[in-house]
């Protein structure tokens, strides 16, 4: 789902340049009054995690290919905030080590990929984990939130394209066509960011931040 | 914060997966050319008419790949394990700087 140099036209790229940078400034201020040191390793070791599993191309029959993204993935475990740092750190690096989406679309793919991703993966899981009990309502709530999140990640792609000269064909088209690619191939993201969960969950369930979030929150906190 | 972290058990499994994920990366890559690798948005992409313009045209390792090896396996376990290192020791550093005092 990485755009490419030469996709996007000027006025969109720079629009979404500008967007993901407000929303990186509020993502690193609120990290600075939320972020504990125990967290720290977590936030390193799983962005390391998540760049080594975007190397893994899956081949799906019909000539596509996908990779697992992981924007919900680090969101559950880190919270939205921590999460989009993440994030954005693999796509930086990916981009200027690799050359794997282009420098103009950065601002863009941050904001599918690092943003949409980890926001719309992380109050879907939230949404359903706070009303389901049990590690169940965690688990299905992390399989829906890592589906839906890049579902819109790749919709908001579609958007991008879509409003950008280099395609013949508007939003109408570009959207449901990424959408609809991306929620079937989605699947797998989910699946993957719900076993992920179920096993932290039954090793370690210290370490997913937004669990301890959800037990405050419904003790009457904050 | 010192680096006592990288002893914890579930640290040490994760970098496993990592080194386990970049070794067997190769053989995806091969399994996709397979299939004709392209991922949905540059099948999109190419029936709408829309072209790659490359502006960043040598990045260090161009496609997780290091050219004078002249081996894409071997090239892309590399790029692997760089590319993994740097962003674990970036994303350690943004989240130290930033951790509570």
């Amino acid at each position: 789902m990485h755009i490419p140099d030469g996709y996007l036209d000027a006025w969109v790229f720079v629009l979404f340049y500008v967007l993901s940078a407000i929303v990186l400034f509020f993502a690193l201020r609120r990290s600075k009054d939320i972020l504990q040191e125990r967290q720290v390793p977590l936030l390193g070791v799983l962005a390391a995690a998540i760049f080594a599993a975007q190397m893994l191309n899956w081949p799906i029959p019909g000539g596509t290919s996908a990779h697992f993204v992981g924007g919900a993935l680090a969101a559950i475990f880190l919270g939205p905030y921590a999460g989009a740092l993440a994030m954005t750190v693999v796509l930086v690096i990916q981009c200027l080590l690799f050359g794997d989406g282009g420098i103009t679309a950065l601002g863009a793919n941050v904001w599918n990929m690092a943003i949409v991703d980890c926001f719309i993966g992380y109050y879907v899981y939230k949404s359903i984990a706070s009303r389901v009990s049990g590690d169940g309502g965690k688990i299905f709530g992390a399989f829906f939130g890592g589906w839906l999140g890049i579902t819109a990640a790749a919709a908001f792609a579609g958007i991008e394209i879509g409003i950008s000269s280099a395609f013949r064909y508007g939003i109408g088209v570009t959207v449901p066509v990424m959408a609809g690619w991306h929620a079937a191939l989605g699947i797998i993201e989910g699946v993957i960011t719900a076993a992920v969960v179920a096993y932290t969950l039954r090793v370690r369930a210290d370490l997913l931040a937004s669990a301890l979030e959800l037990t405050t929150a419904t003790e009457g906190g904050v | 914060m010192g680096v006592e972290w990288l002893r914890e058990r579930w640290v040490l499994l994760t970098i496993v997966a990592v080194v386990v994920m970049v070794l067997i990366s190769p053989l995806f890559g091969i399994a996709c050319e397979r299939v004709g690798y392209s991922e949905p948005l540059e099948n999109v992409g190419e029936e709408f008419g829309a072209e790659e313009i490359p502006i960043y045209e040598n990045p260090p390792m161009p496609d997780y790949d290091v050219p004078a090896l002249g081996n894409p396996a071997l090239g892309g376990i590399i790029s692997g394990i760089v590319g993994s290192l740097v962003v674990l020791l970036l994303a350690v550093g943004i989240g130290t700087l930033l951790k509570k005092p």
